[in-house]
């Protein structure tokens, strides 16, 4: 099904990393639209280089990442902003903002250069927020919020970005595990309920297993594997994209593959 | 309701920032009536008020008190804007005109030009040096900066270095032509001694050209805060937004040097002490440190002229007096900051 | 890391060859220059001539000041690189130097009486104080090499911008460049003695106690859980830096670069461990601030510049250079 469906976003032959040594190499990727995509693979792997490309955060040595067809290098940054949002691992904001002031920041790519934020925008972003359920801290500093609240913080300022595309990597770092699901469980939500095509860095692949409609798999200096996760957790996958032995069973709740790693040898 | 919150929660923001603005403005009024009393001559403020009128004291007045309380809170205030986007270009609270090196590099440009050219010409050599020195300066801290792969504190360091050059460059200077040194040197510790109406109605067209470019500088402060990955994920360019930054800071500072000479410690302090009190909001901040700014600068010269009758101390060396233990301060906050 | 690491042995001998042409050199150039022959055959039998005084009482002074100088801020820098484990740390970008010249200046204007050998105590007390300070922001743990190297930075600036302000206060501003950038002009035997108990024994102690300086290259965790004392060394290494920094602002002013560069050229030339270092480091340094003097004396010929204006003009660019290889690691 992934075959035949849309790519807003896609790359063809890129190659990542520093002149002297390459991370990644001959990178093609298709986002399949209205999806969750989770990019999986070791530390080091490449995974988060990846995705910074895709979001031109990072310039490739070679290739190119399309966007609608165009070369992403080729398209004025400011429409790029209102076609993908990119949420990095452990963002830095300015001091002391809060959250209705971060999520200004959001329409920045729909104004000019000087216009000054509207009721119009003073709308969406009340949206944005109350999409992420921040309503009641939506005049706290972030500082003052936990670390999953000012997670959701981040993910309404890309939400008041009203990208169709949101890039977000390891969403889920530095949070406890009901923080994590509160995050993951959200993104399900705007993908579902708004459509929204989400392309995610994780780690737990279990949580990539639950959430995901399609996966990649990034190993050995490129993509070892694409497509779903019924289809591509198989231990043997996992030995050669993580090293390690495993057993995947059907989650006991909803079916979908669950990976038991082991050590081998003892 | 939220609208509610929001305009409540705005409008106790503004009450502050509104708040210490005017005991600012207040402060700075004090001092200016100070200024124009206190003196060689003191003279009543009845005696200030007929002079300004164009009675008596006409003279000392308008020729001599006027220009330098003037030329305090002009110069003062833009130190305080420059620290204030060089700040936020550079997210580091210890950046300032000074540390990165822009000030020397003015300073610099101003003692070439004054040596290499005839002294009838130094009304607008000097100043074409100032800012030509902390034009190129700025030019070398960008370009070398961003070859560092333009991380904030390679840049900062960068400006170090820079400073550091241009400061030992001058001293070599002054070796080869040692009779100029000494004029030099207070110069260069910065002093409003010997202002003129011109030189405050060359400093105020500056800034009313700088105006447009600090105003829109300050609509894009705030997102100075960001990581370069955020801006760039929000359609900004990082390179455009703090080179714009740096520039204007050093038109900024450019403008105070030709006209008072170097004190970067304000750049340093005023921002820092106006966003303790009022925060980090760019429109609360962007005032209040050009406020704080000069009323440091109007109050240093007036302590440095009456603290050692009859001599002056230049007011540059009484704000490093004041910013030397206001750093260890800051140092010593940032070291307790534990995230 | 260090390709072409070359044997310490064979760098040391080069360096001193190096020193040894330097110090020549320095003896017979000048205002009123010697010839080498001459300068060598005075060196080692005066005969009461003005071109014996010259040498004995002028230039030889003057090297030999260049060369404890040079030894000390090189040593220190070498000590504290190892000690903060910055390789942006030196006794000028971590404001010990202006210190040290900020408290020397203070004592001088309230009592001019101390000058000479009561100097080092206030240049101690000034250099104290600041190292403990960059050493509290260091231990804090939240400031990553460059912020911490800007703090120190920041921190000379203010210092030099109050030496600046009592000298002018002072009406002295002719001595500013002397307490700013720092000079071996107008050496004298005086101060030589003033400095050289302090090289050797700081030096000697550094040596002695070099192999334990390996330890403090761990982080301190690191260091505790294998049982050694790590806190015993490190204030070991400070009181060293202290000593010999200040005693360098002392007789010379606050020569910047050279605790900088030196252990960076070292480390570039041969890698290896602390010991090799800071023996190299004691070779070097003398021989960079000699050559820089040398420079000093022809760039504006006739008149003098300041060895540390000259080290400043070389030394910026180069401080950018280990910047950029901060970078590329």
């Amino acid at each position: 099904m992934n075959d035949t469906s849309q790519s807003r976003l896609s790359s063809k032959d890129l190659t990542l990393g520093y002149a002297t040594s390459k991370i990644l190499e001959h990178v093609d990727i298709a986002i399949p639209d209205g999806k969750i995509t989770a990019l999986i693979g070791a530390n080091g792997s490449g995974k988060s280089t990846l995705l910074k490309t895709l979001g031109r955060i990072l310039q490739p040595i070679e290739g190119t990442v399309f966007l609608d067809g165009k070369a992403i290098a080729s398209i004025p940054s400011r429409d790029i902003a209102r076609a993908l949002a990119l949420l990095p691992q452990s963002p830095i904001s300015p001091d002391g903002l809060t959250v209705r002031q971060l999520c200004r920041f959001g329409r920045h790519p729909h104004k000019g250069m000087l216009a000054r934020i509207t009721r119009h925008d003073e709308e969406i972003v009340e949206h944005a927020i109350a999409a992420t359920g921040l309503t009641d801290l939506t005049e706290r500093p972030l500082d003052r919020l936990s670390g999953g609240q000012r997670q959701r913080a981040w993910i309404a300022m890309a939400l008041a970005q009203q990208t169709p595309i949101l890039l977000l990597d390891e969403p889920t770092t530095y949070l406890d595990i009901a923080h994590q699901l509160e995050v993951l469980e959200l993104l399900r939500e705007l993908n579902r309920k708004q459509g929204r095509t989400i392309v995610m860095v994780v780690h737990d692949l279990n949580h990539a297993a639950q959430y995901a409609d399609h996966i990649v798999a990034v190993a050995n200096g490129g993509i070892h594997a694409a497509g779903r996760p019924t289809d591509l957790l198989r231990p043997a996958l996992i030995k050669i994209v993580f090293g390690v032995d495993a057993m995947v069973i059907p989650h006991p709740i909803d079916g979908t593959p669950l990976c038991l790693p082991f050590a081998s040898g003892q | 309701m939220n609208v509610d919150v929001m305009s409540r929660t705005t409008n106790r923001i503004d009450l502050r920032a509104l708040t210490t603005g005017l005991i600012a403005l207040g402060l700075i009024l004090v001092i200016a009536v100070l200024a124009m009393t206190i003196g060689a001559v003191t003279l009543s403020i009845g005696q200030v008020l007929d002079g300004l009128a164009g009675g008596k004291s006409a003279f000392i007045v308008t020729q001599y008190r006027v220009p330098r309380v003037a030329i305090s809170i002009l110069a003062g205030g833009s130190f305080g804007v420059a620290g204030v986007f060089l700040q936020g270009a550079l997210r580091n609270p210890l950046a300032s005109p000074d540390v990165v090196g822009i000030t020397k590099c003015a300073g610099l440009g101003a003692f070439l030009a004054g040596i290499l050219t005839p002294p009838a010409w130094a009304i607008w050599a000097v100043p074409s040096g100032v800012f030509a020195g902390a034009m190129i300066g700025a030019l070398i801290l960008l370009t070398v900066g961003r070859s560092f792969g333009g991380g904030i504190a390679a840049l900062a360091l960068v400006g170090v270095a820079l400073g550091l050059f241009a400061q030992a460059l001058m001293q070599y200077v002054m070796v080869l032509f040692p009779t100029r040194a000494d004029q030099a040197m207070i110069w260069l510790a910065g002093s409003v001694y010997g202002s003129t109406g011109t030189k405050v109605v060359a400093l105020a067209i500056w800034l009313a050209l700088c105006l447009p470019l600090v105003i829109v500088a300050s609509m894009k402060l705030d997102a100075g805060g960001f990581a370069d990955d955020t801006l760039i994920s929000l359609g900004i360019s990082p390179g455009l937004l703090r080179g714009g930054l740096i520039i204007v800071s050093v038109l900024l500072t450019a403008g105070a040097v030709a006209s008072v000479g170097s004190m970067g410690f304000l750049g340093l302090l005023a921002p820092h002490a106006a966003r303790l009190m009022v925060g980090a909001r760019a429109r609360h901040l962007v005032p209040v440190s050009a406020l704080l700014g000069a009323l440091t600068l109007s109050a240093a010269d007036l302590v440095g002229r009456i603290i050692a009758l009859p001599n002056e101390i230049p007011a540059g060396i009484v704000a490093a007096v004041i910013g030397g233990p206001y750093l260890i301060f800051l140092l010593i906050k940032e070291a307790g900051r534990h995230e | 890391m260090h390709n072409g690491a070359s044997n310490p042995l064979a760098v040391g001998a080069v360096f001193l060859i190096l020193l040894a042409g330097a110090v020549v050199a320095g003896i017979a150039l000048g205002v009123s220059n010697l010839p080498v022959l001459r300068a060598l055959q005075l060196l080692f039998s005066p005969d009461g001539s003005a071109d014996s005084a010259l040498v004995w009482d002028v230039r030889l002074p003057r090297v030999a000041l260049a060369a404890t100088v040079g030894a000390n801020l090189a040593i220190a820098g070498a000590l504290i690189q190892t000690l903060t484990r910055n390789p942006l740390a030196s006794p000028q970008t971590f404001g010990i130097n202006a210190g040290a010249s900020l408290v020397i200046v203070v004592c001088l204007i309230v009592w001019p009486e101390i000058r000479g050998p009561g100097m080092v105590w206030p240049a101690f007390a000034g250099a104290a104080a600041i190292g403990f300070a960059m050493w509290a922001l260091s231990v804090s743990g939240t400031m990553n090499d460059m912020k911490l190297a800007l703090a120190g930075i920041s921190l000379q600036l203010v210092l030099a911008a109050l030496v600046q302000a009592i000298l002018i206060a002072n009406n002295a501003a002719q001595d500013i460049v002397y307490w700013l950038a720092g000079s071996i002009n107008g050496a004298q035997w005086s101060k030589v003695w003033i400095i050289l108990p302090f090289t050797l024994a700081g030096g000697a102690v550094a040596l002695i106690a070099g192999r334990h300086f390996d330890v403090l290259a761990l982080d301190a965790t690191t260091s505790l859980s294998l049982g050694q004392n790590a806190r015993r060394v490190g204030g070991l290494a400070a009181l060293l830096i202290v000593v010999l920094a200040g005693s360098a602002v002392a007789v010379s002013g606050p020569i910047g670069f050279i605790g900088l560069l030196v252990p960076h050229i070292v480390q570039r030339l041969v890698g290896g461990d602390h010991l090799t270092v800071l023996v190299l480091s004691a070779i070097c340094g003398p021989l960079l601030l000699n050559s820089a003097d040398l420079l000093g004396r022809v760039a504006a010929f006739p008149a003098e510049t300041p060895v540390g204006i000259v080290t400043a003009l070389i030394g910026a660019p180069t401080f950018l250079l280990i910047l950029w290889k901060q970078r590329v690691r």
